[in-house]
């Protein structure tokens, strides 16, 4: 038996509480019968999916918790020191963590099934099942960063849920917010199919993703090819709600490649913010690179980089095909144009992060990387605007999308300017 | 001499602190290498490089004949790690937390018996094996931390500050058991502080400070030392002279009835250089070869190391 999943089952599933919980829900749901005489199948599948969803989001906080616990318990060492291998450790954790909760959830889908009057009952629960694989899946996720960041407290598991709630959440209410078919890659598809097999497939996404931080976790070296596999799907998942049914073939690979550029920058930010970095990975890879090993250079290159440069392809590629042949759609034909400066903000944003890790005792790179990441997108520009400096404010934050040329000379020279000084700090604080 | 642990040119850096420099050696199979040296000497860092828990800049480390960097789970199942900072699941039994180590570490449902009672056995826990974890002392929760690190039986056992939060009685048991299983093929390392613990059962030692190796020997070897303290019957003359006229003898100092000297070689040695004063017609009273400990020996390492003016 998985040593992880069996460990997690004696913390999880005691006899007193495996005896405990079906006769509360028991209890709750002849509470909800009688409190529905004049639909009480209606009332029984409802508490019971409500019921479920708040059992899925404990759950998550189990997962979520799964990784920063044992930091916490000052048993994580022990774990990464087993032969454990990552997916036995991903599944394990996944189902052992949460393994009370999801009794409970199991439980609560049994009623639905039997008292739900819906239609499509079957889809219902897959979907329910999807989800809470997705948002548990997210929460591991998370438990793994927050570990790695130092986040370990009791209370991080709470913010680790609500921020994969605030992934989901907005996700799920636009794909659940009307009843009409939803219209993806130029063709129909009926609402309740397309949610399921979307979180089916992003639930496999989260768990793979799990599954490739524990690798690291666990010291097995990967190659980034399933980070740039997630950025691509998620570029072509976006750009099918963009695509319409007589799009041409030239227009919908704009639409491809402007998804994929923002979806790749989109990426860049919390990856930037969130990885161990800095100076000791920088002095890594030029090592790596000093003595031409490629591969493990590929191996040990975080994932920010990687994905800056998918970014940069991205633009080019759109930026080159928009240059011949301008679609006919002038959203498209002013933002095609935009690329280039948005690309190179985002090299100064990763020189600017660069600049803070590269001190010499480097503390809370990432808060002020963000704190000024905030003053440059944001009060700055609007404060130069309050009092009239429009012009001043163009140059602080260059106007991609009215004057691409202007911004991105703007861009360039600010990206210039900071990949300089986070040279310059690079070989006065670890030159030698 | 077949070889346990292979380190060649670590290189370990945290931001503006080099915690590794170029650090090789090797320890012999079977042997038990004490890991001394002073607090933010690397101790700790280099553990854990050997136990993969850490990457390093640069260097090969080969423990138990696998590279822990390109095999980390594989040999995670030949080796054993105390850390210094350990855990335990509390709310499972003394049982449980050696179950679940066994089984993380490649032991089949088979052995998983056997296993657990031959390490609660080996650590004097069989009478707790049904108790949980939170309710042992601390000297009880150490000897489990041990128990999970040695379970499957590794080829090379590491261990940080082992004996902390132990009683002399415990530290007493924890030596013989180090002993035992040193006697049994197990190959260990034993970083600590408290020298005269390591002192009862080492056979090697390896001297860090700022990151670098200052000396690696056979503790044996440092024991042996032949410094030999003699002792006459009255004061005689000249006995510097006489004793420096003895081949493979150094006069360390001569003071009245009493001379300190050191020897070149093992017993036979000094059973000759003594028949060698007798026959001279020296008054020998006393012919006492000193030991030096682990902790002298380690002393005058990192002495000599500031003689040679290394920097600090």
């Amino acid at each position: 038996m998985n040593p992880e999943l069996r460990r997690n089952l004696w913390l999880e599933l005691t006899l007193h509480r495996v005896v405990a919980l079906p006769v509360g829900l028991v209890l709750a749901f002849m509470l909800a019968y009688s409190w529905a005489r004049d639909d009480p199948n209606g009332s029984l599948a409802t508490t019971a999916v409500t019921l479920f969803i708040g059992f899925a989001l404990w759950g998550a906080m189990h997962a979520g918790d799964a990784v920063i616990g044992e930091v916490r318990a000052r048993t994580w060492d022990g774990q990464r020191m087993s032969a454990i291998e990552p997916w036995t450790m991903t599944w394990g954790k996944l189902v052992g963590a949460p393994a009370f909760a999801w009794l409970g959830a199991l439980l609560c889908l049994f009623v639905f099934v039997l008292f739900s009057p819906s239609a499509n009952t079957f889809g219902t629960m897959l979907f329910l099942l999807s989800g809470a694989v997705l948002v548990q899946a997210l929460a591991l996720n998370g438990s793994v960063v927050a570990a790695r960041r130092g986040f370990v407290r009791n209370t991080s598991s709470i913010w680790i849920i609500v921020l994969a709630f605030m992934i989901v959440g907005p996700w799920m209410s636009v794909l659940t917010s009307s009843d009409a078919d939803i219209v993806w890659w130029g063709r129909g598809w009926k609402r309740i199919d397309f949610m399921l097999v979307c979180t089916a497939l992003f639930a496999g996404w989260a768990v793979f993703g799990a599954h490739r931080m524990l690798c690291e976790e666990l010291r097995v070296r990967t190659l980034p090819w399933a980070w740039v596999a997630f950025i691509v799907y998620v570029a072509s998942y976006i750009a099918g709600f963009g695509i319409r049914p007589n799009d041409t073939l030239a227009q919908q690979k704009n639409v491809v490649l402007i998804a994929g550029m923002i979806v790749s920058l989109a990426a860049m930010y919390p990856m930037l913010l969130s990885e161990v970095g800095g100076a000791m990975a920088v002095r890594r890879l030029l090592l790596r690179a000093s003595n031409k090993e490629w591969r493990r250079l590929l191996q040990e290159t975080p994932l920010w980089p990687v994905t800056l440069v998918l970014a940069a392809v991205f633009c080019l590629l759109t930026v080159g095909l928009a240059g011949s042949r301008p679609g006919p759609n002038d959203f498209f034909r002013a933002i095609v144009l935009a690329p280039l400066p948005l690309l190179l903000l985002a090299v100064r944003d990763a020189a600017l992060f660069l600049f803070f890790a590269f001190a010499r005792q480097p503390r809370r790179a990432q808060a002020a990387a963000l704190f000024y990441l905030l003053l440059l997108y944001w009060l700055v520009p609007m404060l130069l605007r309050s009092v009239g400096l429009q012009g001043v404010s163009d140059l602080v934050l260059p106007p991609f999308w009215e004057r691409p040329g202007l911004a991105s000379a703007v861009a360039a020279v600010q990206a210039g300017a900071m990949v300089a000084a986070a040279v310059w700090r690079w070989r006065k604080n670890y030159g030698s | 001499m077949s070889v346990a642990i292979e380190v060649s040119s670590l290189l370990f850096e945290y931001p503006g602190v080099r915690a590794l420099d170029d650090v090789s050696f090797t320890v012999a199979a079977g042997s038990v290498t004490a890991l001394v040296g002073p607090n933010g000497a690397g101790k700790t860092t280099l553990l854990r490089c050997l136990a993969g828990l850490e990457l390093p800049l640069a260097g090969s480390i080969e423990v138990a004949g696998l590279d822990v960097l390109e095999e980390p789970r594989s040999v995670h199942r030949r080796i054993g790690y105390l850390s210094d900072f350990y855990g335990l699941y509390d709310a499972l039994t003394v049982r449980q937390c050696f179950a679940h180590a066994a089984s993380a570490h490649g032991v089949g449902e088979d052995a998983l018996t056997q296993a657990i009672e031959r390490t609660a056995e080996r650590l004097d826990l069989a009478d707790l094996v049904h108790r949980r974890a939170s309710e042992l002392s601390r000297g009880q929760r150490q000897r489990v931390a041990i128990g999970q690190a040695l379970i499957h039986d590794p080829q090379v056992l590491m261990l940080d500050e082992p004996a902390s939060g132990l009683d002399p009685e415990a530290r007493h048991a924890l030596a013989q058991l180090f002993t035992r299983l040193s006697r049994d093929g197990m190959t260990l390392l034993v970083s600590s502080h408290i020298l005269a613990e390591l002192d009862e059962y080492s056979t090697d030692m390896l001297v860090m400070r700022n990151g670098r190796i200052l000396e690696a020997k056979a503790v044996t070897d440092a024991r042996t030392t032949r410094r030999v303290r003699i002792e006459f019957a009255r004061e005689a003359t000249d006995v510097g002279v006489q004793l420096a006229a003895i081949a493979g003898v150094r006069v360390v100092e001569t003071t009245g009835r009493e001379a300190t000297i050191e020897i070149e070689g093992g017993a036979d040695a000094q059973g000759e250089v003594l028949r060698s004063l007798v026959m001279a017609g020296l008054p020998v009273t006393s012919f006492a070869p000193e030991r030096e400990n682990l902790h002298e020996s380690y002393l005058r390492t990192v002495s000599d190391d500031a003689k040679r003016g290394r920097p600090e």
